[in-house]
């Protein structure tokens, strides 16, 4: 059976994502900031499930996480942490930390995650890498509101995963950025129109038929194609 | 009445260019560069004329409350956010660079909001209320088919949507947004074989600026007003 690596795996669609994959039969490696209080991943626990300490932004982590896979086929890495600050009712209420954060954790991280693994990746039957992005990246949509650090990293990681998918298809690999929709999260809140099984559903059978002519492409999570 | 600009990172490359032009046009110039010390080529543009320089350095806040009071009597008619950096992606040891990264994105991102936040009162006393962003075709998504260069690429995109975050935030206040692609410019950044003389890459922005309003807000084209793609 393949092995997906899933990056914020402790909660909402990356969780999802877990339960869904393991239901199927795949090994996963989950990556959680802290595994301890991580409960609903631990309740998936399972012997295909291997749960690791993981925060994108630290380097340290994510050179203990390539190195405990070493060698070991990765089929699918999901690089889906993910972070919000919260709303912004005006622009200009966040400090210049909190935006560079979200650059760290959106785009600094995913590259991180994509070079750490990158021959994990190669080595595999499947050959895909996978940005959990969002529609609030699109340059060219009039309603995704001022929210600037969530826009402009969420931008910056769509450029990435162009970037990427071109500089890897060269090794195979398969590089695409989804939005997820507006699914009900810890950090989307109640009002979202989306469950993450649905979303998740999609999102795994779009991965699945994914063919050369979406290389590089950004797709809702029902295989629909954006725009930037 | 006399227009007004102000300018960063205009010591040199398309700032000081921008410099020249808007100064032999008999506007009057605000000059911004880190270290008003070693701009010899901006002083003497400037010299003698309406023109003045101001130390600034875009990613310290401190430095950019200063400029404002400095010039906290002036409307300012158009902002151009020229100042940038493009570091290389990786370190001599072929891994990648992330301090450069995230000082890219301060310094190309972060900073060019932070200095329309700081003088935006200064931008909407003036009578054109024009910020316009320095941009680059390699901040273009979909013109992305080499790879590579990932710390400037995603920097510029990224100011791509500062650019249509503020033209969506200072509509109400008539305040016109644009992101401009200079062409592959002659300058220290471009290097000599570059296509385009900042002459005429100024010159064509200069003339997009003059013309622009509310419609062209949050746009994004060639120096000579073609429309690009995200």
């Amino acid at each position: 059976m393949p092995t997906a690596v899933i990056t914020g795996a402790s909660r909402g669609i990356g969780l999802e994502f877990v339960r869904q994959y393991l239901a199927d039969g795949w090994t996963i490696h989950a990556g959680a900031r802290d595994p301890e209080g991580a409960d609903q991943l631990a309740a998936l626990a399972c012997e295909h499930l291997h749960v690791h300490q993981l925060d994108v932004t630290n380097h340290d982590h994510v050179a203990a996480f390539a190195k405990s896979l070493a060698g070991e086929p990765v089929d699918l890495l999901i690089n889906n942490a993910g972070m919000w600050l919260g709303e912004f009712e005006a622009y200009g209420r966040f400090t210049n930390e909190d935006w560079m954060e979200e650059f760290r954790v959106h785009v600094l991280g995913t590259m991180a995650m994509c070079e750490a693994l990158k021959s994990n990746v190669a080595s595999s039957d499947q050959k895909l890498i996978i940005n959990i992005s969002s529609g609030n990246g699109r340059l060219g949509w009039d309603e995704n509101g001022t929210d600037y650090p969530y826009n402009t990293s969420k931008a910056a990681l769509n450029m990435l995963t162009k970037g990427l998918s071109v500089e890897l298809v060269g090794e195979g690999i398969t590089v695409v950025a989804f939005t997820p929709g507006f699914v009900a999260t810890d950090m989307s809140g109640p009002d979202a129109d989306l469950t993450p099984q649905e979303s998740i559903e999609g999102m795994k059978n779009v991965i699945a038929g994914l063919d050369s002519t979406r290389i590089g492409s950004f797709l809702r999570y029902n295989g629909e194609s954006l725009p930037w | 009445m006399v227009k007004s600009v102000l300018i960063t990172g205009a010591g040199r490359g398309i700032g000081l260019e921008f410099v020249r032009q808007y100064i032999d046009d008999g506007w009057r110039v605000h000059a911004c560069c880190r270290q008003p010390g070693k701009a010899d080529a901006l002083k003497a543009v400037l010299i003698g004329r309406n023109g003045l320089v101001h130390g600034l350095d875009v990613t310290d806040a401190g430095s950019i409350q200063d400029l404002a009071q400095a010039i906290e009597d002036e409307p300012i008619d158009v902002l151009i956010n020229n100042a940038g950096i493009m570091p290389d992606d990786r370190k001599a040891d072929g891994s990648i660079d992330y301090e450069a990264w995230e000082c890219a994105l301060h310094t190309n991102v972060i900073a060019p909001f932070r200095v329309a936040e700081g003088l935006v009162d200064r931008v909407d006393a003036g009578d054109m209320r024009i910020i316009a962003n320095i941009s680059s075709l390699m901040g273009s998504i979909g013109d992305n088919r080499s790879g590579g260069d990932h710390i400037y690429r995603t920097s510029k995109t990224a100011l791509n949507m500062v650019t249509v975050n503020l033209a969506e935030d200072l509509r109400a206040r008539g305040i016109t947004v644009l992101a401009f692609h200079p062409g592959w410019v002659r300058t220290d950044m471009g290097g000599p074989n570059a296509a385009v003389a900042p002459e005429d890459s100024v010159r064509g922005m200069r003339e997009q600026i003059a013309a622009a309003g509310p419609d062209q807000s949050g746009g994004f084209t060639n120096y000579d007003g073609t429309p690009l793609a995200w």
